[in-house]
């Protein structure tokens, strides 16, 4: 027997499953064909001659090998980064009380306000500046530490009953001991939701990466997606092909850390 | 307070110390900058390698590498290094790099910027080449400025009309319609054959494309109606009225709609005329429909003869290049017959501005009929004023169509609705004090150096070393990243800045105060606040429900849940593009509506004034919601499940199960949550350019994207900044309960 209010929500979220995969499924069904350069409600339905065609000529445009592998480079340095430094800040925030906290906090919101839009002109100035415009750095810097994901750190670490802290303490161990051996396995889920935010960030940003590197070898493979558009004819096959390669490891990303994130809440029942 | 005042001393007395050793530090190598090689500097640049740096947006990056490698064979000793942009931001970037003077030294340029960049100082004069091949070329015009040549057109675009000619015949009509008067004739004939199909597709709800068709109708009357700058004396006279009551008379039989829609419906039958350009023919080519069409040149108004919109893509040379011969060269070289050749060969949709160039000999005989008549058409072609604030204007005029089409008012009242925005497009003059821009930034980086390291000595005098070092990173990123860039634009608010030449006067309130006054920055936030209203409740709903019901379908759940995440993962380009298709007219939302008899917007959704936003936070609503429910998902795992397990066991309620156990353990999400998606919200802006570009009629312009028009089509960076710093004020103020909260729950 399940109650009522449960099975709402179970059928409402089958329908908005559904909802959400079925334009994924004409973006599939788009991919799959051939010809088509305009998008019409027509193109969504299952092409009748499927064809690979779009997904190879895709992989053979000049430097989506390399835009591959510099996407999959990024990603993993700004995840590992983001899940070492966000647990890092949000320890460092937790851990002081009343003004400082709440100063740093204030800093982390202020960084969220800042509208991208109206900032990429002076952080385009300053790497100019700083001559790191078109290196490995404006495509890695950006991105090193996010400040949601400090934010997300943050309340997962406030929600550790503090008597857990407190008797680790008693028991004479250090800080760096407290953190790696009790808050890192307790905030597992949390880190989980950070890895796939920041690896789906990294993956498909595309503005930095665009306005701050120039050469081919630099290119991300978000880039490479939006050098599909041009002026003669967007070729809405081969962009839908090039999404839907550049989704997959996002999807393979989130089914591995969804593991993560049930293996943290038993851990974190069984602890406690 | 002693020992608040004795430690705030302490940081002063070693500030003063570091801004001393950093000033100290900065002065030599200072000093050194100035031998290192500058592109203001041509001489400094290296000379043996003479590599120009070519940027362009029309060639596919196979193309243009092609065409690089036969330069540098025909030229050795040059290189060429190609970069493509992408039709997304490459503008955006282009403007950037000439703000910080590291522009390439040949570039292409879109014919209705090269009155700014001329205006700028931007471009070298290319008078010599012009003298050598410029009597082979077409639409010279727009690329000569008072003192001389300095854009070369490349590759152009025109607009025609196309019709299906098996509709026009099934109305017993013989040929496209020659004058305006035909085309009344035409559309009454084909409304009498099929009463229900519009006769032709117009473009509105569009700020960069409706003007187009409109004045591709009054060239026809007066090709000079327009004078070189955009404040014309009186709209309601002349030319462009009489295109206008065009427009009117046209209204009830007009498609109008975006130009990407229209040209699906022409390509699925379903409107029997549209006005387009070259891409259109490939386009129906590409789709394997075979639809019997034919390209004509828009009808004229009454005496008159064709004059069609022409513009397109020029080639120009950086005034700050030190490789001037060599580019001059490179730029002949693109000029090339052969080279157009082989342009056209590999991208069939491109027209060349030279005249005799070989039409692509792999085109059917229809696409090359329609490609002939482009070429014919580009010979009379009209184009736009050679004023500096037509980027500006360009919207203005587009609002004459919208407003005619779309809104329904005579010609007379959306020419007179337009005159108040002409005039008030006047080129800002500068006076006052001059500001060097890139000064600001180093005084700020100074600054925040010496924060971090004040703060780092603080470390040493306190207890929690570890914690302390644990905030430095962050902190280091918020200056570099956030800190310095926030408040450089806080300080740039203040002045007036063209943003191309990045010479700022200090202005006071003046951005300010032009803000308050501008009816369409009001509005902005109008639109904004509504947007916000209508998608952050509806996402956070969906998201909570989504993440109750993961967890009541275990298995099925997990589906769900991976199912949900998918379209926020997916590039917005893609998405924003598929949710246009559902909404656009006659699509599948429009579908579902019949189907369960609910009344059909019209206009169609993204071009109506009250029903375009709806779609924009459907779009929001659908590639969000998702992501939130990972996160409350994941708070609500982390509650232990004995405690769940002695709630009902205690047999608590649903409710206060819900509240007593749920609630907290999942509040500081929800708010979190609240936070960061209604910032998100105020900031909307990728979705918008994609589906509406802020129209129709500019009710979905919100801030950002008024922000962003500032900046980019406009370049008033002065008053882009001050849009931003009121923007970071408003969300500044929305985060204080939050923050406070946070201060309660130490």
């Amino acid at each position: 027997m399940r109650p009522p209010h449960k099975s709402i929500s179970a059928w409402l979220t089958i329908a908005l499953a559904v909802s959400a995969v079925a334009p994924v499924v004409a973006l599939l069904s788009m991919s799959l064909r051939r010809g088509a350069s305009v998008l019409a409600v027509r193109s969504f339905l299952p092409p009748s001659d499927p064809s690979l065609a779009n997904f190879a000529e895709v992989l053979r445009e000049p430097g989506f090998a390399i835009a591959l592998a510099n996407s999959v480079l990024v990603s993993a340095v700004t995840v590992c980064s983001n899940l070492l430094l966000g647990v890092l800040t949000a320890w460092g925030i937790v851990r002081v009380s009343g003004g400082v906290r709440r100063d740093v906090l204030a800093t982390l919101i202020f960084a969220i306000a800042v509208p991208p839009q109206a900032v990429v002109i002076p952080i385009f100035l300053i790497f100019e500046q700083w001559a790191l415009l078109d290196t490995y750095a404006a495509l890695l810097l950006p991105g090193l530490l996010i400040p949601l994901n400090v934010l997300l750190y943050v309340h997962a670490i406030r929600a550790i009953p503090p008597s857990l802290l407190e008797a680790a303490a008693l028991d004479g161990a250090s800080p760096a001991y407290v953190l790696r051996r009790v808050v890192l396995p307790l905030v597992t889920p949390t880190s989980a939701v950070v890895a796939i935010n920041t690896f789906l960030a990294s993956w498909s940003a595309f503005v930095y990466p665009f306005l701050l590197t120039n050469s081919s070898n630099r290119r991300t493979l978000a880039v490479a997606l939006a050098l599909l558009k041009t002026q003669d004819q967007v070729r809405w096959p081969l962009v839908m092909a090039g999404a839907v390669i550049t989704i997959i490891p996002v999807i393979l990303v989130f089914l591995i850390a969804r593991r993560r994130l049930v293996d943290g809440v038993t851990a974190a029942a069984v602890k406690s | 307070m002693e020992h608040v005042q004795g430690r705030f001393a302490f940081r002063l007395r070693s500030g003063a110390l570091l801004v001393a050793l950093l000033f100290g530090a900065a002065r030599p190598s200072s000093a050194g900058e100035v031998a290192l090689p500058s592109p203001d500097n041509p001489t400094q640049r290296s000379r043996e390698t003479s590599e120009i740096r070519f940027w362009q947006l029309s060639l596919r990056p196979p193309v243009a590498e092609a065409l690089a490698r036969e330069f540098e064979k025909r030229n050795p000793g040059t290189r060429i290094s190609v970069e493509t942009l992408s039709w997304e931001n490459g503008f955006e970037k282009l403007v950037l790099a000439i703000a910080s003077h590291r522009e390439p030294d040949v570039f292409e340029l879109g014919s209705t910027w090269i009155p700014s960049m001329r205006s700028s100082l931007a471009l070298a004069p290319l008078d010599a080449l012009d003298a050598r091949v410029g009597g082979e070329l077409l639409l010279r015009e727009p690329g000569r400025g008072a003192a001389g040549t300095d854009a070369m057109p490349w590759l152009l675009g025109t607009r025609v009309l196309f019709v299906n000619r098996a509709l026009l015949r099934s109305a017993g009509i013989a040929h496209p319609p020659r004058t305006t008067e035909e085309l009344f004739q035409a559309c009454g004939a084909l409304r009498r054959k099929h009463p229900s199909m519009p006769c032709i597709g117009l473009a509105a709800a569009d700020p960069y494309a409706p003007w187009q068709h409109l004045f591709s109708f009054a060239w026809t009357a007066d090709p000079g109606f327009i004078g070189p700058t955009v404040g014309v004396e009186d709209l309601r006279a002349g030319a462009l009225l009489q295109a206008a009551r065009v427009y009117e008379r046209l209204r009830p039989v007009v498609r109008a709609d975006r130009p990407a829609a229209l040209d699906r419906d022409f390509l699925e039958g379903r409107v029997a005329m549209v006005i387009s350009g070259a891409w259109l023919p490939l386009v129906i080519r590409d789709s394997g429909q075979q639809l019997d069409y034919e390209a004509a040149a828009i009808p004229a108004l009454p005496g008159g003869r064709s004059h069609a919109f022409g513009g397109g893509e020029y080639l120009v040379l950086s005034r700050r290049t030190a490789l001037r011969t060599e580019s001059e060269r490179f730029i002949e070289f693109l000029l090339e017959r052969e080279t157009l050749e082989r342009v056209t060969r590999e991208q069939p949709g491109l027209l060349p501005a030279r005249r005799g160039v070989a039409a692509p000999p792999s085109l059917d005989p229809r696409t090359l009929a329609a490609r002939q008549v482009m070429q014919r058409e580009l010979e009379t072609a009209a184009t736009p004023p050679p004023d500096p604030n037509w980027a500006a204007a360009e919207q203005t005029f587009s609002a004459i169509a919208d407003r005619i089409l779309l809104r329904g008012s005579t010609a007379e009242e959306a020419l007179a609705a337009a005159q108040a925005p002409l005039r008030r497009i006047e080129r800002r003059t500068a006076s006052g004090r001059r500001l060097s821009t890139r000064n600001i930034l180093v005084f700020l980086e100074l600054g925040a150096a010496v924060l971090l390291a004040v703060m780092a000595g603080g470390m040493y005098a306190r207890r929690d070393r570890l914690h302390a070092a644990a905030r430095v990173p962050w902190l280091a990123f918020f200056a570099a990243l956030y800190a310095i860039p926030a408040l450089y634009l806080v300080i740039v608010s203040f002045a007036s800045t063209d943003l191309l030449a990045m010479d700022a006067t200090y202005a006071g309130l003046r951005n300010y105060r032009e803000l308050a006054l501008d009816p369409a920055f009001l509005r902005a936030i109008v639109i904004t606040l509504l947007f916000v209203i209508a998608s952050v409740p509806a996402t956070l709903a969906l998201a909570l429900v989504t993440a109750y019901g993961v967890r009541a379908l275990s298995r099925v759940g997990r589906v769900c849940e991976a199912l949900v995440y998918l379209p926020p993962i997916l590039p917005v380009v893609v998405t924003a593009t598929i949710v246009a298709a559902l909404f656009a007219g006659g699509g599948l939302v429009d579908s579902l509506l019949a189907a369960v008899s609910l009344p059909v917007p019209e206009p169609s959704w993204l071009v109506n004034e009250r029903a375009a936003l709806a779609a924009v936070v459907v779009h929001a609503v659908w590639t969000s919601f998702g992501y939130y429910a990972l996160l409350f998902a994941a708070a609500l795992a982390a509650i232990p499940p004995n405690v769940r397990e002695a709630a009902l066991l205690d047999g608590a309620r649903p409710w206060l199960r819900f509240r007593s156990i749920d609630w907290p353990a999942i509040r500081p999400v929800v708010l979190l949550v609240l936070l960061l998606h209604t910032v998100r919200s105020l900031q909307v802006f990728p979705e918008i350019v994609v589906m509406t570009s802020g129209g129709p009629l500019g009710a979905t312009t919100t801030v950002v994207y008024y922000l962003y028009e500032e900046a980019f089509r406009r370049f008033d960076f002065g008053r882009a900044a001050a849009v931003a710093t009121l923007l970071m004020v408003a969300i500044g103020l929305l985060s204080i309960p939050m923050l406070m909260r946070a201060r309660k729950e130490v």
